[in-house]
């Protein structure tokens, strides 16, 4: 009888953890370093930023225990359609990656302009079509990145935007896609690294 | 760095998701948080708090240190004239913001006269 309860309990357990219904498991929430939207604080090495704030905000308010990692986007990626129980934020949407999630919604809205050197008044554009000779930064498997592909752009993939900064600087590429917010910020964070008189 | 064209179709939203593997239940869940958060106008507070402190800094000053006049306050703006002035005489105390606009050109020229210089 008592080994008859042992087993019917374990299938219980088992089942449940199955269906996910009633032991809630703790989530992975991941995204890449992205300021201000997702980044790691310096001072006390916490990730912090707008979307980060909002996406504490939710999961508190869904009382759902969490822990976020930051990591390079691609693998961010990787591991978000990977891996079990794992959240993703500051993340496009296409066509692409629709079926790809269980989408929750928008947390912030922005505006993507392309950027160039100002040094380069030889790159001139009115239309995605002019940039077919040029070569463009992109992110690994980033939203921005797969769109310019789909337009038939030639793009050079990095790890993150500070590199691709850094490309567009030694010429490497003509342009890259970027959003102002995020441009500060790196350029900011430049600044305070390459100037040493900065303080 | 300087615009060259803004990506319509690539502007917009930045979304949370989750694996598919996640039980409905936890996205629901989420789904309605968020709801509540536009609704009850938390999700514009905290928007509006980061992008007006963090990412409008030409609207801060910097001190600027410059020998014989220490410590001007004078605005980001002049992170322009870094390029072909700041090795002789300016220090930039915090970091410089990206110069998107050529009328920071007349801008920075001006203060400087203001400035004596």
């Amino acid at each position: 009888m008592k080994n008859c309860l042992a087993s019917v309990l374990t299938a219980w357990v088992v089942l449940n953890l199955w269906t996910g219904t009633t032991l809630a498991q703790k989530v992975t929430v991941v995204t890449e370093e992205m300021a201000p939207y997702n980044f790691v604080d310096e001072k006390d090495q916490v990730v912090t930023g707008l979307s980060t704030e909002l996406v504490r905000e939710i999961l508190k308010r869904a009382h759902i225990d969490y822990q976020i990692k930051i990591f390079p986007w691609a693998r961010a990626y990787r591991t978000a359609q990977e891996a079990p129980n794992v959240a993703i934020y500051s993340m496009g949407r296409n066509d692409e990656r629709e079926k790809l999630f269980k989408w929750v919604g928008v947390i912030v809205n922005r505006e993507v302009f392309l950027y160039k050197l100002k040094g380069r008044p030889d790159i001139k554009v009115s239309s995605l079509q002019d940039l077919k000779p040029y070569k463009l930064g992109g992110i690994r498997d980033g939203v921005r990145t797969m769109y310019l592909h789909k337009e038939g752009l030639a793009v050079e993939e990095a790890t993150d935007d500070a590199s691709n900064i850094k490309k567009l600087q030694s010429r490497r590429i003509d342009a890259f896609p970027i959003d102002e917010p995020n441009l500060v910020y790196l350029s900011q964070k430049k600044a305070s690294i390459s100037t040493p008189w900065s303080g | 760095m300087e615009r060259l064209i803004k990506l319509e179709k690539m502007s917009g939203g930045l979304y949370l998701a989750f694996s598919l593997d996640t039980a409905d239940d936890t996205v629901d869940k989420c789904r309605a948080a968020l709801d509540g958060m536009v609704k009850d106008g938390t999700l514009q507070k905290i928007t509006a708090r980061w992008l007006v402190k963090k990412s409008k800094p030409c609207l801060r000053f910097y001190r600027v240190v410059v020998p014989g006049a220490r410590g001007i306050a004078l605005p980001s703006r002049w992170a322009a004239l870094n390029k072909d002035w700041s090795n002789a005489c300016i220090m930039l105390v915090e970091s410089a913001v990206p110069d998107l606009d050529d009328r920071n050109w007349t801008y920075c020229s001006s203060t400087l006269s203001l400035a004596g210089w």
